[in-house]
């Protein structure tokens, strides 16, 4: 995940800004495992292979 | 319109599912929009980035971003920062491949995310598009207001879908293609027959064009200009917020 998306994510769920990035693991195009968190509603969203899972409740 | 006896109206739309189902698709979905279309999505893909008239430096989001072609089109039109947000995690990771192979020289941030309920802070986008994905939402009025949301005020929003034409004969045409044709040339090549399936429904009973305006206007978009592709069987919509 690029680092300049930070700048415009908000939680999906309470719209919160910003999110609050935790990295694990980093490469050259930005965070390749991670964790997205919303300090306000307290969701987390995972960062696996580079890419953010920011669907907000799974629907069944 | 009347429509098929066999066709499913009520269709499963929920965002897990849809995701899912793409998930499952997505190795032989390039390979099948190919054989199906004939190569005409490019031309209509390139009629819309036309219209939506992306300047350097702009910031599109790209909604249902799937493989990634919407996205690298728009690279090699015009150019923007292109963001792209889909429900698969298949299909964008096969959308990052494709672009690390074509366009090395530029950015493209995916994320997985519902466009119902996008993670975008409001007016983050000068442009935003969709390519042949309103009919998978299970909200378009939902989804439009979303969109208006995440646009800054002035920006665009350009909309191509397919559409059942209104003449008769090219209808029944258009028809007998989704319904006999396609599943035809799905089984041929060993595609998932009941994802395709769903997506010959989900065209031939999409709203048509007259009822999708008013949900556009009513979303809080101005329609500057529609455009009827193909004899109906595709339409453009241009909107400003």
């Amino acid at each position: 995940m690029r680092l300049a998306l930070l700048d415009i994510l908000a939680c999906p769920v309470c719209k919160n800004h910003p999110l609050h990035l935790q990295t694990i693991k980093e490469d050259d195009e930005g965070v390749v495992e991670g964790r997205l968190k919303c300090l306000q509603c307290k969701a987390e969203y995972p960062i696996t292979d580079g890419i953010p899972d920011l669907i907000p409740l799974k629907d069944g | 319109m009347s429509l098929p006896s066999n066709v499913v109206k009520d269709m499963d739309k929920r965002p897990s599912r849809i995701g899912s189902m793409f998930d499952d698709i997505t190795p032989t979905y390039d390979r099948l929009n190919l054989l199906m279309s004939g190569s005409i999505d490019r031309h209509w893909r390139k009629r819309t980035l036309d219209m939506l008239d992306i300047r350097p430096g702009d910031r599109v989001l790209d909604i249902a971003t799937g493989t990634g072609d919407m996205a690298l089109q728009a690279m090699a039109n015009n150019g923007g920062d292109i963001v792209g947000i889909d429900l698969s995690r298949n299909m964008l990771q096969t959308a990052l491949s494709k672009w690390r192979e074509r366009r090395k020289d530029a950015p493209y941030p995916v994320l997985q995310g519902d466009a119902l309920n996008t993670p975008f802070r409001d007016g983050s986008f000068d442009k935003a598009m969709v390519a042949f994905g309103v009919r998978n939402m299970i909200d378009i009025d939902g989804f439009l207001r979303e969109v208006h949301r995440v646009l800054r005020p002035g920006g665009r929003l350009a909309v191509v879908e397919l559409s059942i034409p209104h003449y008769a004969v090219i209808r029944e045409g258009m028809i007998f293609y989704l319904t006999k044709l396609m599943p035809l040339v799905v089984r041929l090549q060993k595609g998932d027959e009941s994802s395709y399936r769903y997506l010959c429904d989900s065209i031939i009973t999409f709203p048509s064009p007259e009822v999708l305006k008013g949900k556009m206007a009513a979303a809080g978009f101005t329609p500057l200009e529609i455009k009827e592709l193909t004899l109906g069987a595709c339409h453009i919509y241009l909107l400003e917020k």
